[in-house]
């Protein structure tokens, strides 16, 4: 097996592991860099989140991600920054992170403090204004029991006073960096070995041509288990078998793309399955092509894990209270599906699965034996702003929490009328749910929105219908009883959501 | 004595009640209170268990655990395990060498089950590997075959069929019955807590050496070494001189790792015993959350009683203890409970009756607060119940019934500067609550999908641990002939930065800057027979021996100096590393005093011992005074429940707390910041769950949601209160550790009035944790018949 060239802290090794090892265990074990801590291996605690520089286009990029649901293999040619790393360049030994969470004593027993002190440097290094709800949402993915919070929220006012004015240029931003001592000087050796080379060594990865079968549902085939992101793959296999070789799709260019397609005389917004559920929200076709989705961000897992879930992950694991499937679903997306002996090849036939008859029954796909999801296709609309979405979810906490149940609306509004209504409903079956009634009642209704007693009867009469369609099962995240009552107060929100303005909320709670 | 320390401790006098970000700057000027104890914590240098080099030949330990929750063993096959690598080898209950046991309070928890299993989880065998991927897969071959066996789960079941850890415990005071007859005012009602996983971030793990052959040495993580060092040497047959434990930093404990550190050490030096191979055992969080114990679920009934006015005149309680499956420190914790029963409530009588029901779950054990929020939460629900009753603000009724100066408690212990009420006018004052009142009432008014409410609770926390024998400590101090000095306590570093505050109190005592001094881990052979840092005293406790210590060394430095400065004893003082000479400072520095007294041959070494004065109780008539002092406060905290949704955002919390005089202040916001968002998590969040077959259903931190920044309120207002006396603590300091725990129980009261106002009719629930779905329960048409059941 050919070794994995990757730049650790200030210097390129080759590793020896196999690609589909969780990097932590070969962080922590082989490099012995024990500043990254393992404190649940299931991306819930943000203890052990490195940092991952990798070369994006024309620029370098660094991100924080949790190191336990991250293959090994992810790392050829980027560079892994731990905090042993941060301080190389650090004249007084500390950077500006670990100095402010010094100076507000946000260091307890200490034990996270690696992980908080890595999402606040991946925060830093991205190009954006820094302020303290940012500040905060770079470690929505990371627990203390300790603090209370209180004192890394005081740490993280600090470090919003103090680099107020970075540049938001991503290459001047990082020099700017090492240059406060936030990041360190191998950063900058970095950007200059990757300076015009292609695409990193990312390319490099070969999908050997006679890879065994594998597929969803196949008995008898061999599986060679593809892996997006790796934070669904890896909290259900905690401890690969040695040798484990998967197929890591985020290494396919290919599989990584946002772009706009055509099938006959249809237009599609491609979205690879490899796109990272992060990248997906910041991407500003995704955001023309979807008003107002990036408001919904948030209600996914966690920064650090939508840093480097995929959206094909999210899909393939067919949870049925996945959250990207729901929206998907209610986008009427469909899926690119392909061989994966020829994943690689441009020109490789394509077949087309529209979202909702993907999944067969309970964690059981309409994937072939060695078909691999490519791509994801949403319906492109001659005028996109007239796209109305919405996304709602029920759930213990806020921030990275399994919903209880979830739900998404798209509709447009044509010549007075609902048209192309989708309603997606999450975790009230043993696969995500399209339609249930609720959709049916919309399609074509009259939608004037100075008629706010037309839209509370329609909100009214979805919300019945949705809640009469289903039975759910009760379980750890909720009682059969609370999953429906949510679908009828969560159909409902959908209405109040994206009807604000026309007095429909009075209309239905007088 | 007294003036010394006055004149010593400039740097965190507190004048008045100075809002804590006031004084956090203060804190952050002076470098010399910034300690090094958290400079390897943001370098992430800091080795907790797995971060140590592993000694040469080091076997991986993992634990197979049962996959039931009662069972009678019938055959363990090792097989299929053993054949997987030639490193792998499997360690039974026959392979203890010692006595199989570790209960102490009641020989009920065999280290490894011989006949049955009585938890789903429980450690059944330890199988030990090259490498922990292989001792792992090694585990999952093991072949276990069992009978099951019934499976309790529910304390009242347990109550109901008699099956007790230990007979019940009552503490009574006046004639209740009497007394309800009497009153004006009577409510009953049923009161549930959950259990709560302690979310140590570092998860249970030990590594064991055997040494020469006929020794063991043990790294545990543990709380209380000495506890674990008397476990080991129990399994191993060994007396407690051939066995030394060492405990660094603990990424956490919490009370998790207080009592049920001690089975991970004794199976890891079973294990090195065994196979006379050094072994490390540290369980991922999965075996950790399904292995060990959890804060005590209770059941509750209440009945309270008030005359016309809402002067409390009688409260009862039985409190349903779910122990689990073994002894632990149930009886410990549930004396906590009863001792508690009225929070800080001044009630005339009182009978109060605490379970400890045996059940089919893990053995629950010591969680921050250790038995108190249970009943701080009955309390609180009685007095919410009472004031629904009534028709009056449960705030008023509080604020008439709160313990005063001099008031006797109802297990006979005269209060001594009570601050209840202070905490609680001073709270009020400060967050304005008629006008807070009359702002939620107008928000209400107008807002249709989102409804507020306020919490309060006041807090009246004994200090002590409430086995007498326990309050005592230890502390072993060397000054080095450079000057330099190290301490080594009982208290055990988790997190709590009691060695922060131990190294301000041992500077302080002996007169050299902060910097100059180290606190170095605990082992059983610096300091011996230390109770756990638990209770809230490990500062109390293990500094005032550390002081003992340093003064006995300053002692003789004082009389050194007096000798080379040509001047009496008296005359003398050191501070901050200087030599003073009636109040000048003189040529004498303190290298130059350290030398001499080493070259005079005298010991620069004192080994400290404090035992709590004053404490006494008898068990018999449940009489005494088993507290050495209280820490009160108070909390409100304001919530907004979206209606349509039913979920809630806490808003912002208001503290008024009682510190003493503070040591450290950043340390005990920190503190009280951490308790609460414990307290927090417990009453509306974390939800601990178990099937009725015992199955753990929430193992995981995907299944178990502890609060993260996003939960926490934005705006937390800490007021400390003025300085008070307090002669058991180092320098008028107060514990921290715990009280502030029970400010949670106002978010969970927050939370229900704006349930309360969105529904516009009566409502009693009394269910921990109030999580999004209890809040549709009770926004729901269904609950209303449970609702208003009282």
């Amino acid at each position: 097996m050919a070794s994995l060239h990757v730049k650790i802290n200030n210097i390129w090794q080759d590793l020896h592991s196999s690609e589909g090892m969780p990097a932590l265990d070969v962080v922590r074990g082989e490099l012995g860099l024990t500043s990254t801590k393992e404190g649940c291996r299931e991306g819930d605690c943000g203890a052990c989140a490195v940092l991952v520089g990798e070369q994006v286009g024309d620029m370098v990029r660094y991100r924080a991600v949790p190191s336990c649901l991250l293959a090994l293999g992810e790392l050829r040619g980027k560079h892994l920054v731990t905090l042993e790393g941060l301080v190389e360049g650090a004249k007084d030994g500390l950077t500006p992170v670990m100095r402010a969470f010094l100076d507000e004593n946000a260091s307890q027993c200490g034990f996270c403090t690696p992980g908080f002190i890595i999402a606040l440097t991946s925060w830093l290094a991205e190009p954006q204004v820094p302020d303290l709800a940012g500040a905060l949402r770079a470690i929505d993915g990371n627990l203390c029991r300790c603090t209370g919070y209180g004192a890394i929220r005081r740490a993280a006012a600090l470090l919003v006073e103090r680099f107020k004015d970075l540049p938001l240029e991503s290459g001047a931003r990082l020099k700017t960096l090492v240059e406060a001592q936030v990041l360190p000087p191998s950063v900058l050796e970095f950007m200059a070995e990757s300076a015009g080379k292609p695409e990193a060594d990312s390319v490099s990865r070969k999908i050997s041509g006679n890879a065994p079968a594998r597929g969803g549902n196949a008995d008898n085939a061999v599986p060679v288990a593809v892996v997006g992101g790796g934070t669904d793959y890896y909290v259900r296999n905690p401890d690969p078998e040695e040798g484990f070789s998967p197929f890591l799709t985020r290494m396919l260019p290919e599989f990584g793309q946002i772009r706009y397609v055509s099938d006959r005389e249809d237009r599609w917004l491609e979205v690879g399955a490899a796109v990272t559920v992060r990248d997906f929200f910041s991407s500003h076709v995704v955001r023309h092509e979807v008003p107002g989705i990036e408001r919904f961000e948030t209600m996914f897992a966690s920064t650090l894990i939508r840093n480097l879930a995929t959206v094909g992950g999210n899909i393939v694991n067919a949870s049925p209270v996945a959250d990207i499937t729901s929206m998907l679903l209610a986008l009427g997306a469909r899926l690119v599906i392909v061989p994966e002996a020829d994943a690689g090849n441009k020109n490789t036939p394509l077949r087309l699965c529209p979202l909702e008859r993907f999944f067969l029954g309970y964690k059981k796909l309409n994937l072939g034996p060695g078909e691999v999801l490519k791509a994801v296709w949403i319906p492109v609309l001659a005028d996109p702003s007239s796209r109305k979405f919405s996304f709602e979810k029920a759930s213990k906490r806020r921030n990275l929490d399994i919903a209880a149940v979830n739900t998404a609306i798209s509709f447009r509004i044509d010549k007075g009328r609902f048209r192309d209504v989708r309603i997606s409903l999450g975790g009230v079956a043993p696969v995500p749910l399209l339609g249930i009634g609720a959709q049916e009642v919309l399609e074509g209704a009259p939608c004037d929105v100075s008629d706010k007693k037309s839209l509370a009867g329609l909100a009214k009469n979805a919300a019945r219908r949705a809640e009469s369609a289903i039975s759910p099962i009760s379980d750890v995240r909720g009682s059969s009883d609370y999953r429906r009552r949510m679908v009828h107060q969560l159909m409902l929100a959908h209405f109040i959501r994206l009807f604000e303005t026309s007095g429909v909320a009075e209309e239905l709670f007088p | 004595m007294k003036t010394e320390d006055t004149r010593n401790m400039n740097k965190t006098r507190i004048e008045e009640a100075t809002p804590v970000h006031a004084m956090r700057a203060a804190a952050s000027v002076d470098p010399s209170v910034i300690v090094p104890e958290s400079l390897p914590n943001v370098l992430g240098q800091t080795q907790y268990i797995d971060d140590l080099s592993r000694p040469s030949g080091c076997l991986q330990a993992v634990v197979r655990l049962s996959d039931s929750a009662h069972a009678r063993i019938l055959a363990i096959r090792t097989e299929e395990a053993l054949a997987l690598d030639p490193s792998v080898r499997v360690i039974l209950a026959k392979d203890v060498p010692g006595t199989n046991q570790i209960g102490f309070n009641k020989p009920d928890e065999p280290l490894l089950p011989e006949e049955e299993w009585e938890y789903w989880g429980q450690p059944i065998a330890i199988v030990l590997a090259s490498t922990r991927s292989l001792a792992r897969k090694a585990a999952n071959l093991l072949r276990i075959e069992s009978e099951p066996l019934p499976v309790i789960t529910d304390p009242r079941e347990a109550a109901a069929r008699g099956d007790f850890i230990f007979p019940p415990r009552t503490i009574a005071c006046g004639d209740t019955g009497e007394a309800f007859s009497q009153c004006a005012y009577v409510v009953e009602g049923k009161v549930d807590s959950g259990g709560q996983e302690h979310v140590y971030l570092e998860t249970q793990g030990a590594i064991a050496q055997v040494t020469d052959g006929r020794r063991m040495h043990v790294i545990s993580g543990t709380q209380g070494p000495s506890g674990v060092q008397k476990a080991v040497a129990q399994v191993l047959g060994l007396p407690m001189n051939m066995v030394e434990v060492e405990a660094r930093r603990l990424g956490g404990a919490f009370g998790g790792k207080e009592d049920q550190a001690a089975n991970w050490a004794c199976m890891a030096a079973v294990a090195s015993w065994v196979t006379g191979k050094p072994v490390e055992l540290y369980l991922n969080r999965k075996d950790d959350m399904r292995a060990t114990g959890k804060r005590h679920p209770y059941s509750s009934d209440f009945r309270i009683g008030a005359d016309k006015n809402g002067k409390l005149l009688a409260f009862e309680a039985d409190y349903y203890q779910n122990s689990g499956s073994s002894c632990d420190l149930s009886p410990a914790i549930l004396a906590r409970t009863v001792l508690h029963a009225t929070g800080a409530y001044n009630i005339p009588n009182v009978r109060v009756t605490g379970y400890m029901c045996r059940t089919n779950l893990p053995s629950f054990t010591a969680f921050r607060g250790f038995g108190a929020p249970q009943a701080f939460f009955v309390i609180e629900s009685a007095m919410d119940a009472l004031a629904q009753k009534m028709g009056v603000d449960p705030v008023e009724l509080k604020r008439r019934n709160l313990y005063r100066e001099g008031d006797q408690t109802y297990y006979g212990m005269t209060l001594e500067r009570v601050r209840a009420s202070d905490a609680v006018e001073r709270l009020l004052d400060k967050v304005d609550y008629p006008s807070l009142k009359a702002r939620i009432a107008q928000f209400n008014a107008t807002h249709r999908f989102e409804k507020k409410g306020v919490g309060l609770i006041p807090v009246s926390f004994g200090i002590s641990f409430t086995k007498l024998q326990m309050n005592q400590a230890g502390a072993l101090v060397h000054v080095y002939t450079d000057g330099s000095v190290v301490v080594s306590t009982g208290a055990i570093e988790m997190g709590q930065q009691v060695a922060r505050k131990i190294s301000l109190v041992v500077a302080r005592a002996l007169g050299v800057p902060v910097a100059k001094v180290s606190i170095q881990r605990t082992t059983t052979l610096t300091v011996a027979n230390t109770v756990p840092t638990a209770a809230s005293t490990g500062s109390d406790l293990n500094g005032m021996a550390a002081k003992i210590a340093c003064q006995e060394i300053r002692g003789r430095l004082v009389k050194k100096a007096a000798e080379l400065l040509n001047a009496a004893p008296g005359e003398i003082d050191i501070r901050e590393g200087r030599v003073f000479l009636n109040g000048t400072q003189s040529e004498l520095t303190w290298q130059a005093l350290i030398e001499a007294v080493h070259a005079a041959r005298q010991d620069l070494s004192a080994h400290g011992f404090y035992a709590t004065p004053f404490l006494e109780y008898d068990m018999r008539t449940e009489r005494g005074r088993p507290f050495a002092y209280h820490v009160y406060g108070a909390a409100l905290v304001e919530a907004t429940v979206d209606t349509l949704r039913a979920t809630y955002s806490l808003d912002s919390v208001s503290i008024v707390h009682d510190i003493g005089e503070s040591i450290d202040l950043s340390t005990d916001r920190g503190q009280v910041e951490g308790a609460l968002a414990q307290g927090l998590g417990w009453a509306l969040l974390e939800d601990l769950r178990f099937g009725a077959d015992g199955r753990p259903l929430s193992d995981t931190l995907s299944t178990y949601k502890v609060p993260d920044v996003t939960f926490m309120p934005p705006s937390i207002d800490i007021e400390f209160m003025p300085p008070i006396e307090n002669l058991s603590t180092p320098y008028n300091s107060k514990a921290v550790g715990e009280p502030p725990l029970q400010y949670g129980i106002a978010g969970y009261f927050a939370v229900l009035n704006a349930v309360r106002a969105a529904l516009d009719r009566p409502l009693s629930s009394y269910n921990i944790p109030l999580i999004p779905e209890r809040v549709s329960d009770l926004l729901s048409s269904k609950s209303e018949a449970e609702g208003t059941e009282l």
